[in-house]
């Protein structure tokens, strides 16, 4: 019987995490989704603030939180209404996503980005309230009190 | 012997008249010129008073239900077709464009519409766009003369107006971003009060003819010229506002009063700007008003007793100016203009070269020879030092975005909105994107700027006011119009 010489071969090189870390990352990755999104019930935090969040170094499992999960995480926003603010959100970004679909739609394709914040945008402006409001007092006849810029945007 | 005008009424002075054709043109919309369109004011439009016919959708489906109409083919369609060509990319620029135009002026005809937006589509006959608006109960089609129209005058003489409904809200409003609400409405409710016809198309004819003949930085509709607004402040929301605004270059503004009357309501008018004007120095407001006297001309004197129509302008405003002078450095009268339509435009298709420079009369000279002219658009006879110059001509660039201007007067610089959404989000370090996920793998540091496959941030295209390819349009400073246009 011949000797094996090499070490037996396992998956991605030997980089998986061994089954009791996966459950535990999984766990705390639950957590941390579930968290924000009781802040956003409590109104603690907006769902702009947990959006921003994932800019931050130890939040990228708030990626993969749903769209009408989070929108549906405030008080007051309902199917109806949560499928009314997507159904704007995906015309407006040009992507062809019936209701059904909007369960793929998540933070992480909001602020991918490849998309160059066009998807970032588009929420923004979904999600405004006082949509009927001019940009800012005395428009069109005054200036606009301050420089209109957001970090660097160009 | 020659008679002796009266202080309060000079002699009507006659300008060097000029075809339209022969003065130099500063843009336009090919096919949809001054000389294209009809003239609400010699065409004889107004024989019967000055309201047109109009058909809104629920008064077509009630007529024709009784069998006093039949709607035709081409407006008849389903609500959801109708809705289907507000959805498609392809029509979004005309409709919004057109909206945007109803909004600001009120009143206007096919022509105009086309005009002020540069999308021809708009003057043709019942473009399927339109017809989609009055299917869905936004606007209103009005006619002069039912029945008495050649078939291909026809579209011609169509006029349009808002139509008095919610529609806008229900139907309009959730398909539009920020970015293009305030284009169509200038951030403020959709708006379908103030419907005068004749008064409405003068005030959009006059607006578009200044625009397409004279230096200007920017015309503004009636919504637009509210008194609070033009002062700086928020809209009064029903006040007091001018038919139009025609702001100059430097910053100066000129509210237009068209006027067909000089009853105790013109009175009223005339006070309630020259007390604004006392009270407002020419320096921190760049407000002048001008009052344009524009009776029928085959009409009679509609008030009063006592010589014409446009004496009695004039009369009115010496009186009012006499009780409110301003003070010696800021003169009501210098910022008080008269002029007849007649002045400016003698008759079909002609102008004068004191329209270029809109030439009036003002109650600046000694008592016997009271009325002066001077061109409020010179800036010897108007001069105009504002306290704060910058502040003065940012409504000539805020103007670029609303659809309701000329379209060739839509070359200043544009704001964009989406940042104010992210200030208010407390997004202010920027927009929020991931760490990379394998930071090894970098080389070297991301750009500060935020960049994708789409290039810097932008709002997506279905969300932006330059929804299409530009429509046509007259280069500006031609003097290519005689007869080229």
């Amino acid at each position: 019987m011949r000797e094996l010489t090499a070490p037996p071969a396992r998956p991605s090189g030997g980089r998986l995490a061994a089954p009791s870390d996966v459950g535990t990352a999984r766990a705390s990755a639950n957590r941390i989704r579930a968290e924000h999104l009781v802040l956003v019930n409590r109104k603690l935090l907006t769902v702009h603030d947990v959006v921003a969040a994932v800019a931050q170094p130890g939040h990228k499992p708030l990626l993969r939180i749903g769209l009408d999960q989070l929108l549906r995480a405030q008080e007051g926003w309902g199917q109806a209404r949560s499928h009314a603010a997507l159904t704007r959100l995906v015309t407006f970004c040009g992507v062809a996503a019936t209701p059904t679909r909007f369960r793929d739609l998540d933070i992480g394709w909001l602020v991918d980005p490849r998309a160059a914040g066009q998807r970032l945008v588009a929420w923004l402006d979904v999600l405004r309230d006082e949509r009927r409001a001019a940009p800012w007092p005395g428009f069109p006849y005054t200036a606009a009190l301050a420089a209109l810029t957001v970090g660097d945007p160009r | 012997m020659t008679t002796q005008p009266r202080a309060h009424a000079p002699a009507r002075w006659a300008g060097t008249s000029v075809p339209f054709a022969e003065l130099a043109r500063f843009g336009g919309t090919p096919g949809f010129t001054t000389t294209d369109r009809l003239c609400p004011f010699y065409s004889g439009m107004w024989a019967a008073g000055s309201s047109a016919f109009w058909t809104s959708r629920e008064l077509a489906e009630q007529r024709a239900a009784h069998g006093l109409a039949r709607i035709p083919r081409q407006l008849d369609m389903p609500l959801e077709d109708a809705r289907d060509i507000l959805r498609a990319a392809r029509h979004l620029g005309p409709w919004l464009a057109a909206l945007g135009v109803l909004d600001q002026w009120r009143t206007v005809s096919a022509g105009q519409l086309a005009a002020f937006s540069g999308w021809p589509i708009l003057g043709t006959p019942e473009p399927r766009v339109v017809a989609a608006l009055w299917r869905l109960g936004l606007v209103d089609r009005g006619t002069l003369a039912p029945g008495m129209l050649p078939g291909p005058a026809t579209h011609r003489s169509l006029l349009f107006r808002p139509s008095r409904s919610e529609s806008f809200e229900k139907e309009i409003a959730p398909l539009l971003s920020w970015d293009q609400q305030v284009a169509v409405t200038g951030g403020m409710p959709w708006d379908f009060r103030r419907q005068y016809d004749r008064h409405n198309l003068l005030a959009s004819e006059l607006a578009l003819r200044v625009a397409e003949f004279c230096e200007v930085g920017t015309v503004l509709g009636e919504k637009l010229s509210d008194v609070s607004l033009l002062l700086g402040g928020a809209p009064s929301g029903g006040g007091h506002a001018a038919d139009l605004t025609i702001v100059r270059a430097d910053g100066l503004r000129i509210a237009v009063e068209m006027t067909a009357s000089a009853g105790p309501d013109f009175r009223t008018k005339v006070e309630a700007w020259a007390r604004l004007l006392a009270d407002k120095s020419l320096a921190s407001s760049g407000l002048t008003v001008l009052f344009v006297e524009a009776a029928p001309i085959n009409g009679q004197t509609r008030w009063g007793n006592s010589g014409s129509l446009r004496a009695q302008v004039y009369k009115t405003v010496r009186e009012v100016v006499r009780v409110f002078p301003g003070t010696g450095a800021d003169r009501v009268a210098e910022r008080i203009g008269v002029v007849s339509w007649q002045q400016w435009f003698p008759g079909l298709s002609m102008a004068t070269r004191e329209f270029t420079r809109l030439e009036v009369d003002r109650p600046t000279g000694p008592p016997k020879a009271l009325w002066e002219r001077a061109g409020l658009l010179d800036i010897i006879d108007v001069p105009f030092t504002p306290h704060d110059p910058a502040a003065a001509t940012a409504v000539v660039d805020n103007a670029s975005m609303l659809f309701g201007t000329p379209h060739w007067l839509r070359a200043g610089r544009r704001t964009d909105l989406w940042p104010l959404l992210a200030q208010e989000a407390d997004w202010r370090a920027g927009l929020p994107f991931p760490p990379p996920a394998r930071p090894t793998r970098g080389i070297g540091p991301r750009p500060a700027a935020v960049r994708g496959v789409v290039g810097a941030t932008r709002p997506p295209t279905r969300m932006r006011i330059e929804v299409a390819d530009p429509p046509p349009q007259i280069v500006r400073g031609s003097e290519a119009t005689r007869g080229a246009a």
